[in-house]
């Protein structure tokens, strides 16, 4: 029979993908697995895992992160945090908004 | 050759999933997984089969699930086998012994995983009359499984047409099953329904509704209405059902819409949906 936690072993499977040789899908798939796990994680785990998921997020381009999933599992009082969650959404809807210029000066 | 990040996810997710001794709690997580990766686990289910074909009921429909609505389009040909082959193992011990509740769970689950592979056609039509009949497990996870085979059959034996209608008579208000008794076995009462269904669809469409209220006040528009009743053919999903039922049974099909127009004289709009589509069959109203 498995013991201990399977969300907690993938999520440190997945925090592996921070590692510069890795390619870019697998670190795709590894964030957005690692983000819908985080609210299977009791509470301090979560906690102590929370900033290298946020490094490994970090990584993707600023399109690709999945920071909606990642939202509800950051604490609400963690400035820091929250704050680079807004920076990577405004980041987005400016590529947003530059792609769609580029589409209308063609 | 060390394998991807991926890869390692995946196989670690498999091996909890495939774990009789898992708990609630980490099965969840490897589903997680697993619904992100549908081409890798169905390239391991194709290469192993039988370890998840050996699992229990409520696993197998954990596993189902897991797999996308959509059927697979990729060939599954070793998967096929293997599962063709525990329904049959399952259907022997039924057969056997017609209260075991493990084989029939097991058997019902089996063939509810097929249409999401791609694979149902394959089945006879007395074992899956046998199996879907059973009134022990719900039948609801196998329409599915009855549509695809209804569609692979060159003709659809009595036994499946019978099926089909005491499955109808059991459920109301089932467009799936509606949808699939109207050509497997058109009748006034399945034309009446289909013709409805359609109605629905179209409520809240602008031209429609207009047009609706002119029926129902007994007004024809040729040159408004013309537009609407070619859409009745040309863009129904229900109006190809129709078409399947006529090329299926005939007159039989015909019958059951000029019956149904017959039954409807109370209700204008699904009168015109009728005629129209008796028109299109060649069975002009």
């Amino acid at each position: 029979m498995r013991r201990g936690s399977v969300a907690r072993e993938v999520v440190e499977m997945c925090l592996d993908a921070r590692a510069p040789d890795v390619s870019d899908d697998d670190r795709k798939f590894a964030a957005q697995v690692v983000v819908d796990l985080l609210p299977l994680l009791i509470e301090e785990v979560r906690a102590k895992l929370l900033p290298d998921v946020m490094k490994l997020v970090a990584l993707l381009p600023t399109w690709s992160r999945p920071t909606h999933a990642l939202r509800p599992s950051v604490p609400p009082d963690d400035a820091r945090m929250i704050a680079t969650l807004n920076d990577w959404e405004a980041g987005r809807r400016a590529a947003f908004a530059a792609a769609a210029a580029r589409l209308r000066r063609r | 050759m060390e394998a991807s990040i991926t890869g390692r996810l995946v196989a670690h997710a498999l091996e909890t999933l495939l774990d009789p001794g898992t708990s609630a709690e980490n099965l969840t997580a490897a589903e997680v997984v697993l619904r992100k990766s549908q081409d890798r686990l169905l390239d391991t289910m194709e290469t192993v089969p039988k370890a998840f074909i050996a699992m229990a009921p409520d696993r197998l429909a954990r596993l189902r699930r897991l797999l996308s609505s959509t059927p697979a389009t990729r060939p599954l040909p070793v998967l096929a086998t293997a599962l063709h082959g525990a329904f049959d193992a399952e259907f022997q011990r039924l057969r056997a012994d017609s209260s075991d509740i493990l084989a029939i769970r097991r058997a019902h689950e089996i063939l509810a995983l097929m249409p999401r592979l791609g694979i149902a056609a394959r089945m006879s039509a007395s074992d899956l009359a046998f199996v879907i009949g059973n009134e022990d497990c719900d039948v609801h996870e196998l329409y599915p499984l009855l549509e695809e085979w209804c569609r692979a059959a060159a003709e659809i034996p009595a036994c499946i047409v019978n099926l089909v209608e005491v499955l109808r008579e059991c459920e109301d208000d089932s467009p799936r099953l509606d949808k699939l008794a109207a050509w497997v076995a058109p009748s006034a009462q399945g034309m009446t329904d289909l013709a409805g269904w359609e109605n629905g669809l179209r409520c809240g469409e602008k031209d429609w509704d207009e047009a609706s209220a002119r029926w129902v006040a007994g007004v024809a528009d040729t040159v408004d209405d013309a537009p609407i009743l070619k859409a009745l053919v040309d863009w129904s999903d229900n109006a190809a059902l129709v078409q399947r039922a006529f090329d299926c049974h005939g007159t039989r099909a015909l019958d059951a819409l000029r019956r149904a127009y017959d039954d409807n004289a109370k209700y204008p709009i699904l009168r015109v949906i009728l005629s129209t589509w008796t028109a299109m069959i060649g069975g002009a109203r």
